[in-house]
């Protein structure tokens, strides 16, 4: 079967399209939520979270703290970059990208970005 | 998903520019992203990738326009070129994009026939491929009307491939594409007294049976380690002779862009990197499937963008030839020299100036070019019969 090449960028468009909407579909979704919101509902859940780090202590390269806004939660970074190290302070207002996880019966947050607010 | 889209773009925007720059291999620009200092995560990824496919399709603008290749595009200069002298230069890579469009939405199509086939047949497989090479270089060779000529060019260059490949010379492929297919392109244009006619930029058709070609034969390469793009090419237009240049051109976009994909399915599926892309993304992100369906709809977005983009700058760029071909031969040539000795050192430019003397020869004695191929078929052959050196 031949094909007219001109209609070539119509259906690089089509695709593009189809792209980004299976892209919508399949990307997680990251909420954002407060501390206090966070419920045993949105265990495996992505969300994106403002607090203050406290009580930071580092051990074998992994980060143990709480981040506080009105309520506290329980969060652990694993092995974060020097970058990222880097922004991890006691008292540091930041932006915690999250996946919310149970561990010994308690919610908590597995860490996986910071960003400085 | 506005950060996610925000890398594919840039990825766009930085593989067009790659594509651009004669003689720049996809795979080197992947890697030289893992020593980049940005971070390290999806997003990164989701660049890689469309940076790899951008690059795919517009390497076909400075190897049909300019007759500087790219390891993976070189084959399309000979067609590429021939269809340049007639003005056709802007349809000859417009037959490459539509390849690889096609190509990579029939790769889609065709993923979970792969994926089962991976796993019922990779052991068998590989066992077929040295005698199809052999086939193909057999026929190759009885189609010559000057036999030892030609059996000199295969000679010289299976044993220039076999060293080049064994010898610690950095990226050897690249040096010898260069000196087989490029330096005598080049030479010729500025030697001869060949005016390149005013491009054209007209539409013609492609067959959408060849880009279901390109599709199935990039999927099976996908699963033989060794066999590259450009292998694959050039027997699939042996075995299906009727394909003719404007044929060959849609295949070979359509295996360059559509091996990308595959190769994406072979690393999560067996964790293998088989292009310098998913050996970036191997050091980027862990081969979770959840991830997978997040990094195809990129790589489909991509496609369709780079498409697109690629016929537009394919639009402006066939305008360069207005000006003095010869001039930009020579500057091609300097500069290509320069790569050389840039990526590969002096031992680099001394195996390039051999692949030259050996193609030269081979246009002197009326050897078609492609018998030249023997340098990477040669060493794919011994390499799965178990021969090393």
């Amino acid at each position: 079967m031949l094909f007219d090449l001109h209609k070539t960028k119509i259906i690089g468009l089509g695709l593009a399209l189809l792209g980004i909407l299976v892209l919508a579909m399949v990307l997680p979704e990251e909420k954002n939520l407060r501390v206090t919101e966070i419920k045993q509902e949105h265990i495996g859940e992505n969300v994106k979270i403002i607090g203050i780090i406290k009580e930071l202590k580092i051990r074998n390269g992994n980060v143990f703290f709480y981040l506080e806004n009105e309520g506290r939660i329980k969060s652990v970074y694993f092995q974060p970059k020097t970058e990222q190290m880097l922004l991890l302070k006691e008292n540091e207002t930041v932006k915690a990208t999250a996946k919310i996880s149970l561990y010994k019966n308690e919610l908590e947050l597995i860490v996986e970005k910071v960003e400085r607010i | 998903m506005i950060e996610e889209i925000s890398f594919l773009l840039i990825g766009i925007i930085a593989g067009t520019i790659t594509g651009l720059i004669p003689g720049l291999h996809a795979n080197t620009i992947a890697l030289i992203t893992i020593y980049s200092p940005l971070e390290k995560n999806l997003g990164f990824a989701l660049f890689v990738i469309s940076m790899s496919i951008t690059h795919s399709f517009v390497d076909a603008i400075p190897t049909i326009l300019l007759g500087a290749p790219s390891e993976e595009s070189f084959l399309s200069i000979l067609p590429g070129h021939r269809m340049l002298l007639q003005g056709k230069g802007f349809e000859a890579i417009q037959l490459t994009i539509f390849g690889g469009l096609f190509a990579s939405i029939i790769s889609l199509i065709l993923m979970p026939f792969f994926f089962s086939f991976t796993n019922n047949y990779n052991e068998i497989l590989p066992l077929i491929i040295p005698a199809i090479l052999f086939g193909t270089l057999l026929l190759l060779f009885l189609s010559e009307k000057k036999k030892p000529n030609a059996l000199i060019v295969i000679f010289i260059s299976a044993t220039l491939g076999i060293i080049a490949l064994n010898s610690g010379i950095k990226n050897p492929i690249l040096v010898l594409v260069i000196g087989f297919f490029a330096i005598p392109s080049l030479l010729q244009s500025i030697f001869s007294d060949t005016k390149i006619p005013e491009q054209k930029k007209s539409f013609g058709q492609g067959s959408s049976k060849t880009a279901l070609l390109a599709g199935f034969v990039a999927g099976l390469i996908s699963i033989f380690p060794g066999v590259g793009p450009s292998q694959a090419a050039f027997v699939s237009k042996k075995i299906f002779k009727n394909i003719g240049k404007r044929g060959y051109l849609t295949i070979i976009g359509g295996i360059n862009t559509a091996n990308l994909l595959f190769s994406l399915l072979m690393f999560f599926v067996i964790g293998k990197t088989r292009t310098g892309m998913t050996v970036a993304l191997n050091s980027i992100i862990s081969t979770d499937l959840k991830i997978f369906p997040i990094l195809l709809a990129g790589a489909a977005f991509s496609v369709g963008l780079a498409a697109i983009t690629s016929e537009f700058v394919a639009g402006e760029a066939i305008k360069i030839t207005k000006i003095n071909y010869q001039n930009i031969s020579k500057g091609i040539l300097v500069f290509l020299v320069f790569i050389v000795i840039y990526f590969s050192g002096v031992i680099g430019l001394i195996a390039t100036l051999s692949a030259a003397g050996v193609s030269l020869f081979g246009l002197a004695s009326k050897v078609k070019r492609g018998l030249a191929m023997s340098f990477l078929m040669v060493p794919t052959m011994l390499f799965y019969l178990g021969i090393s050196f």
